[in-house]
């Protein structure tokens, strides 16, 4: 079974839970991954980690953007960056401490889905202003999806089995 | 760990009702059936259960275990010849292999064999799996130890029944022995490569699994594809509609 939930920027907390890697023997300290677990985690967290982006887009990005365009934005975005966190990521670092995992794919996420943003959406026309607001709401979301992650993750509402 | 080990250093092997089977994986171990009324009856589930356990070892890492996976495999065979022997002494003492009854009991409780309490601690599927099976060959040759366990009470056997449990203890011995050095070993940093060497030549490449590459070109792809993809449907709207 699945896990309740994750986001792009809760993954890194789930990735490396305890039964989540599973360690080959004894004298091997790299840890392996199950990949199977970590596809199948990629599609439910998905669901959810826009459920709680998606919101926060809707009503933070600047006036210029409109309604359909937000939402569109909550979807693409994550799907964007989702992959790479929850799959490339913890396969590639998989010898990495946590925080340095937790750094990469904190910075990775945001970053590009702010870059994306800014080269599907921010035209000439958009003011000054209103970059920096879309910057800002959408590592704003990043932020909040790791922190209910964080928070959904201490009290044991998130797992993979 | 070390507690356990200490524990099983000096406690002699338990029967407890109150605690539920260690299991790996995702079945329960299956709970001994009651015990057989002939002492040959008893001798073969041993001696099946002895099997399995010389099976799991053979199919462990053992020179992960610093030798005593090895200890343990010979003191398995020792316990099999052992119960080779006792069979043997049974055909020619026809008279001890029907047993008396024991004492009766306090209650019916099942019996749950708990040789190792915190069996999910020792690393390694196999090594786990010959534990429950040294744990099954082992309540064959108990007594009532415990106020839940009854049934007909299986005698000397010609001397072999203490060095057949002498053998599975030793065996349960090194078992923990073994995981005591698997876990030494775990806590220590990898060894630096040699000098020289190709970085992809590291435990870290050759621990990868497979399925890891492909899986990271993948979703490498995947998300540079939705990005792209997006990025074109987006500008090809804009183009339509300008706002």
């Amino acid at each position: 079974m699945c896990c309740l939930a994750s986001l792009v920027s809760l993954a890194p907390v789930l990735a490396w839970r305890p039964g989540f890697l599973l360690l080959a023997d004894a004298q091997v300290t790299v840890a392996r991954l199950d990949v199977g677990q970590l596809w199948r985690f990629l599609v439910c967290g998905y669901f959810l980690s826009i459920a709680i982006e998606t919101p926060v887009l809707l009503v933070g990005l600047s006036r210029p953007h409109p309604w359909r365009r937000r939402l569109a934005a909550g979807f693409w975005l994550t799907a964007c960056t989702y992959p790479v966190v929850v799959v490339a990521l913890p396969i590639l670092m998989a010898s990495a401490a946590h925080w340095q995992y937790l750094a990469v794919a904190e910075t990775f996420a945001p970053l590009t889905e702010g870059a994306l943003f800014a080269l599907a959406f921010h035209t000439p026309a958009v003011r000054r202003a209103d970059r920096v607001q879309d910057w800002l709401v959408i590592l704003l979301a990043n932020l909040a999806s790791f922190g209910l992650g964080w928070w959904f993750d201490t009290r044991g509402w998130l797992w993979i089995s | 760990m070390a507690a356990v080990v200490a524990l099983l250093a000096v406690a002699p092997p338990m029967i407890r009702a109150d605690v539920a089977p260690p299991f790996f994986g995702n079945k329960p171990p299956p709970l001994p059936a009651a015990p057989s009324p002939t002492a040959s009856a008893r001798l073969e589930v041993a001696q099946k259960n002895l099997t399995a356990a010389a099976a799991a070892l053979a199919r462990g890492h053992a020179n992960l275990y610093g030798g005593y996976v090895e200890k343990a495999g010979v003191a398995v065979h020792q316990a099999l010849a052992d119960v080779a022997a006792a069979t043997a002494y049974l055909k020619e003492h026809p008279g001890e292999n029907t047993l008396p009854a024991g004492p009766a009991p306090e209650d019916k409780t099942k019996i749950v064999p708990t040789l190792f309490p915190e069996m999910e601690r020792i690393p390694g599927i196999n090594l786990m799996e010959a534990n429950l099976a040294l744990n099954l060959a082992l309540v064959e040759f108990l007594n009532n130890p415990g106020r839940s366990y009854h049934g007909p009470v299986i005698g000397d056997l010609g001397g072999f029944r203490a060095k057949i449990m002498t053998d599975i203890n030793q065996a349960s011995a090194a078992l923990v022995a073994g995981a005591l050095v698997a876990e030494k070993n775990a806590e220590q940093p990898p060894p630096p490569p040699p000098a020289g060497a190709m970085p992809s030549a590291g435990p870290r490449t050759s621990s990868r699994a497979p399925g890891e590459w492909p899986s990271v070109l993948a979703s490498v792809s995947l998300s540079v594809g939705l990005a792209l993809g997006g990025l074109h449907f987006f500008a090809s709207k804009r183009r339509i509609d300008p706002r």
